[in-house]
């Protein structure tokens, strides 16, 4: 509970951060407050949709606006390992340490970042992958492992970046569809959109939804972790029953 | 169809589980041997994590030993006197395998020392067999069947060492302390490779131990039984690693294969089976050596920290 809870914290700390501008003027909403991996999940897409309230807080009444909506999925740690060649043969031969890396993280904006935002947006924390995973390593000197570590999760379907990803249905009104793998990992996700004119932000909203492994594989993951010593026992069980049946069905 | 292995965390097809489970227990009801050796290393090669493929393989090497242990059982082909030293030093191995791989898993070296290990476990094996069958094929070839083979002389540096015990059923006056190493080390081996270790025991047993071949094969099992048994719950306690799922549909598929396989093996000639035997065990361990020598497409790796681990 007390994890939970501290993800929580997490999440007021950065909707604080990033909401320099009032929660005005902008809704956001999403298509699954709930998503629940099934056992024959094998990804799935959310829906986030918003509208912009021109001159409602400190939206101006004219366009045109961009908007950018980064979703954030709860932290864990990571570690990047790489392989080299010693005396000949091929093993990990140097790893950096990831702390309270995002286990989650898309950013989708309806036009290149770096037109929207202005040339600082290759270092903002905010969309900026690289940065991200820069400012959650722990180990120094190794440097090298940021860039790879964005490729790696990308690969993974848990890091996203899609410039253009994201379309205006009107003038005001804003669509995107985000996509969850099955490794997305369990918990609190925070979607935050931002309302951009001439590159400053002039109105955030923010929507959350959670991702939960559901049925029968929530509960033997909970059990494996909650009650190992247990659940070793029933796996033996299991396998000394399965392989009983087995000799009595076959008469071995 | 695809099904979501919740400790593995990956989706995998369901049908594709079956059938490698199938495929080892047609090959270990063939061969008569445990099939870890096997199942471990093609749960490596389709992307399974090393520390599940090893935790689940311990389980579904407990499920493919039952049947064949109470069928020795009832039949009285089981020295439980001897299997019970056996199954002491197996533990204490079996604790000690899981702690190293403990160990290795914070340094990062797991899947290194799993590919050498397997290497060099499975090429000496292998080699050792391939030997021994092309030697027999060639000898049947020459002169007909073949004299069976004296067992070395008696006196052997087993019956020189301290703390004899009487083992009635298989007519043995030897030392514990042989007994409780050969358990000690097979224990280690099968928690750290995921393998029962049958196929090393039973030799041990011949050779090293003279225990006669009416209750070798069944004593082993016992051994392989409990020791995996204890292991298991180990890996589930120390790593949580243990995928009861994927380990299950791994039962399913090996209990079915081992009929097959069992059926099989009566229309080919032993020798014959050893070679073929020989051959696969062989392929597994270039595997290995192909793993470790050729340099991987990407060189970088990413995994979570898990509980209580550091890196």
């Amino acid at each position: 509970m007390s994890l939970l809870r501290l993800i929580g914290a997490l999440v007021v700390i950065v909707v604080a951060s990033a909401a320099p501008a009032r929660a005005q003027g902008v809704i956001l909403g999403n298509s699954d407050p709930n998503v629940t991996i099934h056992s024959n999940f094998t990804g799935r897409d959310i829906t986030l949709f918003g509208s912009i309230e021109p001159g409602a807080g400190s939206v101006p009444v004219v366009g045109p606006f961009d908007v950018v909506i980064v979703v954030r999925g709860p932290s864990n740690d990571r570690v990047v390992r790489v392989k080299d060649r010693v005396f000949g043969i091929v093993l990990n031969a140097g790893h950096a340490v990831y702390r309270a890396l995002p286990g989650y993280y898309a950013v989708h904006s309806s036009g290149p970042l770096e037109q929207i935002m202005g040339p600082g947006a290759m270092g903002d924390p905010r969309v900026s992958l690289p940065t991200i995973s820069a400012s959650a390593r722990v180990s120094a000197d190794s440097e090298r492992f940021d860039a790879e570590l964005v490729r790696l999760m990308e690969g993974a379907g848990l890091f996203h970046s899609g410039q253009r990803r994201l379309s205006f249905l009107s003038p005001t009104t804003f669509v995107t569809r985000i996509r969850l793998p099955s490794s997305a990992p369990n918990g609190a996700y925070l979607a935050i959109a931002m309302v951009l004119v001439d590159g400053n932000v002039v109105g955030t909203s923010s929507t959350t939804f959670s991702v939960w492994t559901e049925g029968f594989e929530r509960f033997l993951s909970r059990m494996s972790r909650e009650r190992p010593f247990l659940f070793g026992i029933v796996s033996v069980l299991i396998a000394l029953a399965t392989g009983w049946l087995g000799g009595v069905l076959f008469r071995r | 169809m695809p099904i979501y292995l919740p400790i593995a965390e990956l989706s995998v097809d369901l049908f594709f589980l079956i059938g490698i489970g199938a495929a080892i227990g047609f090959i270990s009801g063939l061969f008569g041997v445990g099939g870890g050796f096997l199942l471990t290393p093609l749960l490596l090669f389709s992307g399974v994590p090393a520390p599940v493929a090893v935790g689940s393989v311990t389980a579904q090497v407990v499920a493919s030993s039952t049947s064949g242990a109470l069928s020795y059982i009832r039949r009285g082909a089981i020295d439980l006197h001897l299997g019970g030293f056996l199954v002491m030093g197996g533990i204490f191995g079996s604790f000690a395998g899981v702690w190293i791989f403990g160990l290795l898993r914070a340094v990062g070296q797991l899947d290194l020392f799993i590919s050498l290990g397997y290497l060099i476990f499975l090429g000496s094996v292998g080699v050792l067999m391939m030997i021994e069958a092309v030697r027999s094929l060639l000898k049947s070839r020459l002169s007909g069947p073949r004299a069976p083979r004296r067992l070395p002389g008696q006196h052997s540096w087993v019956q020189i060492l301290p703390g004899r015990v009487r083992f009635k059923k298989s007519r043995l006056y030897i030392s514990i302390i042989p007994i409780l190493m050969i358990g000690f080390a097979i224990g280690i081996v099968g928690a750290l490779l995921g393998i029962g270790g049958g196929f090393i025991l039973v030799p041990a047993l011949v050779y090293i131990l003279r225990v006669p071949g009416s209750v070798v094969v069944g004593t082993s099992l016992l051994h392989l039984l409990a020791v995996m048994a204890v292991t298991c719950i180990l890996h589930a306690t120390q790593s949580q690693s243990v995928d009861i799922l994927l380990a299950f549909c791994l039962m399913v598929g090996s209990v079915a294969g081992a009929q097959f396989g069992a059926s099989a093996g009566q229309h080919l000639r032993g020798d014959q089976l050893r070679a073929l035997l020989a051959l696969i065990v062989l392929g597994v361990a270039l595997r290995f050596a192909l793993s470790l020598f050729i340099a991987p497409d990407d060189p970088f790796s990413m995994s979570v920290i898990g509980f209580g681990e550091t890196a």
